[in-house]
């Protein structure tokens, strides 16, 4: 069998041999591209920075482990950015089952419970069911919808909570998601109240968003794990996104690589 | 004849609760405000009802194609079991942000997820070198535009040449977008359209199924 015949039987397992080397290896060792900012990004960072003490940020999330990878960074970078700020309130709500877990792991990794009081600077709501009548009951009167926070403490003992209601009392909400939940604030917060929202989401969820995005009715939207990398960088705390973006650049250049290939292929006589 | 009773007055109830909801949307009313609150909560009681009857439908459909012994019935038991596992861990730890809790999930539930979604990026590459051909020019304005827009989603781009990026953001902001907003404007003239037929008792999809 000649080289071409054993390339041409075994073209996958050659594939997925190179795509794991050339994603595998910028990992372990980061060639440091540039990693430019967007405006949707920029967006989301001028708005949190400009928040002032006593204004409320909402940290939705449907993050589970098959986007973890693309969300989980903008979750943690964007509570990092909010910690950082004085008097800033931040509450965490899940809208998918798994949510509450990543909203934990996120915690820890920032050390919230060391930097800030539980119930006065941020409170944990956990997950609510209902999907957007979940979102909708929180909209229109926290308290009637839930009684306790995610570990079980009355919303009542919560000193924080005591003059947040409804979704006039949020300043902005950030919603990070794979799925069509993140419609679902727009609907409840944004169109009734004037909430101001911004998303968190996988590639695959951006060019719906980016409609909204340009209409002006959501302020801003993290893309990805470019997005998550390009927070990092803002906030002066590079982590596994920055690293992920050499991954990703070889990546999509091998891609271009084999899209290329394909098409000299098919036009040099292989059209059969 | 109950099948018809049931769905003349499912009928109604629904008339009732979205003119309620809608007018509530409309109108500030503070007694309206509160049925229209309370009717929400109950959506949100029922939404997690039916976590539960989602969780008995599973155990009940396993159950039996493992005492049948149909395809692939070791599977089944492989389902069940994991779900005994992570509710008695919830139970008896008392949250699932325990230790245990999460070092199951950690170490098992969150890799084979992760993993799953990650060969996307195999498949991606192997179907890019298969069937990403230029056959027509559709085709072709296809390829050249995901190429950009590859380009632009990832540092390298900007790296070989600035112009590349910009090139793919133009496509993303007067092709795409407009593609998109297009679509969503379609969607929710579809989603109006439904509306008005579930309220006006033309759609019987959500009170069990058309006759």
């Amino acid at each position: 069998m000649s080289l071409r015949e054993t390339l041409d039987r075994n073209y996958k397992q050659i594939i997925y041999l190179c795509l794991f080397a050339v994603i595998a290896i910028p990992l372990m060792n980061p060639i440091g591209l540039p990693v430019p900012i967007d405006k949707t990004t920029r967006d989301v960072y001028d708005r949190v920075d400009s928040l002032q003490p006593g204004d409320v940020v909402v940290m939705g999330s449907n993050i589970g482990a098959s986007i973890y990878a693309e969300v989980y960074p903008q979750y943690v970078s964007i509570l990092e950015h909010l910690f950082r700020k004085e008097g800033v309130k931040v509450i965490l709500v899940g809208h998918g089952t798994e949510a509450p877990i990543f909203a934990e792991k996120a915690l820890n990794e920032i050390k919230a419970y060391d930097r800030k009081e539980y119930g006065v600077d941020f409170v944990h709501l956990g997950y609510i069911a209902g999907g957007e009548a979940a979102i909708s009951g929180m909209c229109r009167d926290l308290h009637s919808l839930l009684n306790v926070d995610y570990e079980g403490h009355p919303l009542s003992d919560l000193p924080m909570m005591e003059d947040i209601n409804d979704a006039n009392d949020f300043t902005i909400i950030i919603d990070f998601t794979a799925s069509a939940d993140s419609q679902f604030w727009l609907n409840q917060a944004y169109a009734p109240y004037g909430t101001d929202v911004a998303f968190g989401l996988t590639a695959v969820k951006v060019p719906d968003a980016y409609a909204y995005y340009t209409a002006g009715q959501i302020f801003g939207i993290l893309e990805s794990l470019k997005g998550a990398a390009q927070y990092e960088v803002l906030i002066n705390r590079p982590g596994i996104a920055v690293k992920g973006m050499d991954a990703q650049s070889m990546a999509h250049l091998f891609y271009i690589g084999l899209i290329l290939i394909c098409n000299v292929k098919y036009f040099m006589g292989e059209k059969k | 004849m109950f099948k018809d009773f049931w769905k003349s007055t499912a009928s109604v109830v629904l008339f009732i609760v979205t003119i309620t909801i809608l007018v509530d949307f409309a109108w500030e009313n503070p007694t309206l405000q509160t049925v229209s609150t309370d009717l929400n909560n109950w959506a949100v009681i029922i939404g997690a009802f039916a976590l539960g009857l989602g969780a008995y439908s599973l155990i009940i459909r396993h159950s039996r194609i493992i005492s049948t012994r149909r395809t692939m019935w070791p599977y089944s038991i492989v389902l069940l079991l994991t779900m005994l596992i992570f509710a008695a861990t919830g139970l008896i730890t008392g949250s699932i942000t325990s230790s245990e809790y999460g070092w199951i999930y950690s170490t098992i539930i969150q890799p084979l997820s992760s993993t799953l979604y990650g060969m996307n990026a195999f498949f991606i590459a192997s179907a890019s070198y298969r069937a990403f051909k230029a056959r027509s020019t559709e085709a072709l304005l296809l390829l050249v535009a995901a190429i950009f827009l590859m380009l632009k989603n990832a540092p390298i781009g900007g790296v070989i040449h600035p112009i590349l990026p910009a090139i793919g953001q133009t496509i993303w902001d007067f092709v795409g977008a407009t593609g998109m907003r297009a679509i969503l404007i379609g969607i929710g003239i579809g989603t109006l359209a439904l509306g008005l037929r579930v309220i006006i008792g033309q759609e019987k999809t959500p009170l069990g199924g058309a006759d």
